[in-house]
């Protein structure tokens, strides 16, 4: 009995510090922003090797601009957001269905930091989505990335909602066996 | 291309041949005197040495020609901004005294430096130079580091240029050139695309940048001499950021053909990469070489953030450089070795610091509230040119990292960014 009393004792003490939050450790948790959770990387994975790519001059604005909507990233960071998977689903669904379609992926950045970071951080945001794309099905010999770093902001605004929208990935298509591409 | 080999012919190319005439006599017989009047620099404490300069005399007598105007500011400007002179107007304030002297003939100009201590009224050295005419600045230039060399002991910066993109107001980007005194600008590429992060090879022949002119960033490199040019890599996804080995052996830069943006080593001709780093789903970019060739200074936000990390050449040893600094994205290791600029996030705004290796301690030198990035060092390893970004107008500025009074270097439509110093003069 007295086994158990103490028993009891100890789990009513480690049910208290479980619960109270004022006791809670404090865990350092990877910034959000407006678009909620980021998906992380799988673990040990280590990008998908890029092949030759069509030339760039064959990607065009896709006309489907329902599909191909811009996604966005948080401030320094390169994972997709769970925001934007109904986007990439949308994407890879297209892409599945039309196996002659090459992807172009633009990464971008907003205009803080520096031009060389984020030239980097550009091409690191393409990469991740291509990397997502591959992880929904589609080959990614079928995706080209590019960086345009803070080269090519889409609104050249300089408030937090014009850097939202410049840190982003934009998409072009190729039709393969079109005038051009190989 | 043809606007860019004649561009090229009219000024570098000149400068190389101007190199090559420019003759030094030692005037007899001021060596014996002896010069010695080296400064020690002691911690943070800068001590200049205060020299009067007359203004230029043509074939011995004054002269109030442009000319003569033009290069008596040369030399003014040049030996006020070496960062160990400080120019005063009144001969009594002075230490040393400094008189010059040019004659013009057949399209060639000849200057001589007479240069006295005042102390003792004795004449120190004497100097005579000469080049074409038309790049007589160029010869006055030569002279302001002579002098520095033969008063200090410390090499001069007036000789030097800077490699920049540019935008000229527009939204294509191109390398241009400019003297350290804003001076004798030159747009070394003309093409409709971006071209950026431009870098000099060690021996300042030739500039290395990444060019978006075949759609995909590639590393190309132009030869300042002729104005050719060609692709260097063109690697799958990014090629970007070549830096030549200190002994120019090898490369490092940044590429993506393996999926993720790391830093590789090459050959000079972009061959046999082989990738040094792995930063598991962070980047690493911006690789700079330490003057000694045995480590590499990058950035990477492995940790989270973006920060400084070293390491050996064979990609072994990384270690992170700096704690308690955050958000740091783009540095400079010093041509003497003993120091790293870099830019971070300080209260609010980038600013700029300068890490000492030694002490590791380190200085603050951007203090406005402007956003300060990409720290270049001068060849004498104390001048830092950078970007500063204010009012939605990026621009280049130059500060002594031991004094934080920086002077504007560009002053072009648009945004100025991606500074390098040459690391040799011209």
């Amino acid at each position: 009995m007295r086994t158990f009393t103490t028993l009891f004792a100890v789990a009513v003490l480690v049910l208290a510090v479980l619960l109270c939050p004022g006791c809670k450790k404090r865990q350092t948790i990877p910034p959000v922003g407006p678009g909620g959770e980021i998906i992380e990387p799988l673990e040990g994975f280590d990008g998908i090797v890029l092949s030759d790519a069509p030339p760039i001059f064959d990607f065009q604005e896709p006309e489907n601009t329902e599909v191909f909507q811009d996604i966005h990233f948080d401030f320094d960071r390169s994972e997709v957001r769970a925001v934007d998977r109904p986007i990439l689903e949308g994407i890879a669904e297209y892409l599945q269905a039309n196996s002659d379609v090459y992807l172009l992926i633009e990464g971008h950045c907003d205009e803080r930091g520096t031009n060389e970071y984020n030239l980097a951080l550009g091409e690191k945001r393409s990469l991740s989505t291509r990397e997502f794309l591959a992880g929904l099905g589609v080959a990614a010999q079928r995706i080209v990335t590019i960086t345009l770093g803070e080269e090519d902001p889409i609104d050249l605004g300089h408030t937090q909602e014009a850097w939202a929208k410049n840190r982003r990935a934009h998409f072009k298509v190729a039709v393969k066996g079109a005038e051009g591409a190989e | 291309m043809k606007t860019i080999e004649r561009i090229l012919a009219a000024t570098p190319g000149a400068v190389k041949i101007c190199a090559a005439l420019i003759m030094a006599l030692t005037l007899p017989p001021s060596r014996a005197s002896g010069a010695g009047r080296r400064i020690e620099v002691i911690g943070e404490a800068v001590e200049k040495t205060r020299v009067a300069i007359l203004g230029f005399t043509r074939s011995g007598a004054p002269d109030n020609s442009p000319l003569t105007k033009k290069l008596s500011e040369t030399l003014r400007f040049d030996l006020d901004h070496s960062g160990f002179l400080m120019a005063v107007s009144e001969r009594c304030d002075a230490e040393i005294l400094v008189k010059a002297d040019y004659t013009v003939s057949g399209g060639r100009i000849t200057a001589e430096c007479h240069v006295y201590d005042m102390a003792s009224g004795k004449a120190l050295f004497g100097r005579r130079l000469a080049g074409k005419e038309s790049l007589a600045r160029r010869v006055v230039h030569r002279m302001a580091d002579v002098i520095v060399k033969e008063i200090t002991g410390f090499d001069g910066i007036a000789s030097t240029r800077i490699v920049f993109v540019a935008n000229n107001g527009g939204r294509y980007k191109n390398i241009y050139l400019v003297d350290y005194d804003g001076k004798n600008l030159v747009q070394l590429t003309k093409d409709k695309t971006f071209s950026l992060a431009p870098d000099w090879s060690p021996g300042g022949k030739k500039i290395y940048y990444t060019s978006y002119l075949y759609g995909y960033p590639r590393v190309c490199a132009v030869e300042l001499s002729t104005g050719k040019r060609w692709v260097v890599t063109a690697y799958p996804g990014l090629n970007a950021f070549a830096a030549i080995s200190p002994r120019g052996k090898e490369m490092a830069l940044t590429l993506s053909k393996d999926g993720c943006v790391e830093i590789y080593s090459a050959s000079l001709e972009g061959k046999r990469a082989r990738r040094l780093t792995k930063s598991r789903g962070g980047v690493a970019s911006s690789p700079c070489w330490s003057p000694n060739g045995a480590q590499i200074a990058f950035v990477s936000n492995r940790g989270g953030g973006a920060q400084i990390y070293t390491m050996n050449t064979d990609g072994s040893n990384v270690r992170r450089l700096l704690s308690g600094f955050s958000y740091v994205t783009s540095l400079d290791w010093s041509p003497r070795g003993d120091k790293i600029a870099f830019s971070t996030r300080y209260r609010g705004r980038l600013q700029i610091f300068v890490l000492d290796l030694k002490s590791r301690r380190a200085k603050q030198v951007t203090f406005d509230t402007a956003s300060h990035e990409n720290p270049s060092f001068a060849p004498n390893g104390i001048h830092i040119v950078y970007v500063a970004t204010s009012g939605y107008d990026s621009d280049l500025y130059i500060v002594d990292s031991r004094e934080p009074k920086p002077y504007r270097l560009t002053s072009l439509k648009g945004d100025e960014t991606y500074p390098s110093w040459s690391p040799v003069g011209f």
